[in-house]
């Protein structure tokens, strides 16, 4: 039986893959966002997932205006990544678990949610921005990432995303070897990054967001898409994926770790959830 | 990019379109249609940044916009709980 053992929910941000590749992690305005990351590290270290599932999204790097997938999944044995146009970062490919992925393939399919499958995906900061910041290389574990629409218009519902959460739980708990599973997904939260309202934050609300997603994730999922964007920013949106991560552990959570940091352009979060009572 | 207006004619950008993209005017790239990932590869072609492009878009120079930002301004927020 898989089972899910956690929950990653945090912002992914090309600012972060920079600091990193240039060595901030010291500097005054970067330094609380690595010291923030660190104990959700440590628990991870701790926690020695099999296999990590995460959601995010591409932005336009892998898919493009030809073909954009609204739930697109990987089931490939390695995920290189993608070349955003400044060249790649130095770390290793991501390992996949194909076997995995063709399970939650199938058990999605039949729960009615329907992917495009992927046999090659490239992934951008989508993923590899933050993962530095939760472990170090090689990877800690296989993953197996679902790249979700959230950048052209219609994009799933919030609730769609809570259900698809729902769907990936019950993908696990049906996996018939022993799997121990931890959800993630990424996605800013307040910012905006076109027109007059550029550089919009709303600290207050981010963190209203993350009250909720721990103990009232029912009452987002009845936001609507504008909603989000008036309250977060147009880009902010994206922050919806969160809503399959808290899904995907049950009705009742523990907080491991939580923090949030507003130096700039965007709210940086990060939760880190474990589920209660199976 | 030493021939700008080559590279965009064998895209078949419109004259209008071009002449946005050569005064590097994100604001009304925002207001034709532009989707800010795409222009964010442009402006990484031509040399600009996302802050840049953001200072433009609100009208205002780099500094005036820098000034606003939390880091800069002593009011970043910062949460753990």
């Amino acid at each position: 039986m898989g089972r899910i053992v956690g929950g990653i929910g945090c912002s992914h941000a090309p600012s972060i893959a920079h600091s990193y590749d240039r060595g901030q992690q010291q500097e005054p305005m970067w330094a609380p966002l690595y010291s923030g990351f660190e104990p959700a590290k440590q628990w991870l270290s701790r926690l020695r997932p099999d296999l990590m599932i995460v959601l995010y999204n591409d932005h336009m790097n892998r898919f493009f205006f030809d073909a954009y997938p609204t739930f697109a999944l990987g089931v490939a044995e390695t995920y290189p990544q993608a070349d955003e146009g400044w060249g790649t970062r130095d770390f290793p490919d991501l390992s996949g678990h194909s076997q995995f992925s063709w399970h939650l393939a199938q058990s999605l399919v039949e729960d009615e949610f329907d992917p495009t499958i992927c046999q090659e995906m490239t992934i951008d900061h989508g993923i590899f921005s933050i993962l530095p910041l939760l472990a170090a290389p090689p990877w800690p574990a296989p993953i197996v990432p679902i790249a979700a629409n959230v950048i052209l218009h219609p994009i799933p519902t919030p609730r769609r995303f809570f259900r698809l959460g729902e769907a990936i739980r019950r993908a696990v708990d049906s996996y018939p070897a022993d799997l121990r599973v931890l959800m993630m997904a990424t996605g800013g939260m307040s910012h905006q990054l076109h027109g007059p309202r550029f550089g919009f934050l709303n600290s207050e609300w981010d963190n209203e967001f993350l009250d909720k997603l721990e103990t009232d994730p029912q009452s987002l999922t009845g936001l609507t898409h504008q909603d989000y964007m008036q309250r977060g920013g147009a880009e902010s949106v994206e922050i919806i994926m969160w809503l399959a991560m808290r899904a995907a552990l049950g009705a009742a959570v523990r907080r491991v770790h939580r923090y949030y940091y507003a130096p700039m352009l965007t709210g940086y979060g990060l939760i880190v959830l474990e589920g209660i009572g199976g | 990019m030493a021939d700008e207006r080559g590279y965009m004619n064998r895209y078949g950008l419109t004259e209008a379109e071009a002449r946005l993209i050569e005064r590097r005017d994100w604001a009304a790239m925002i207001e034709a249609g532009g989707n800010i990932y795409l222009l964010l590869k442009i402006a990484g072609t031509v040399g600009q940044n996302l802050l840049q492009m953001g200072a433009q878009m609100r009208g205002e120079s780099l500094d005036a916009f820098m000034q606003t930002r939390p880091h800069n301004s002593g009011t970043s927020i910062e949460r753990s709980r």
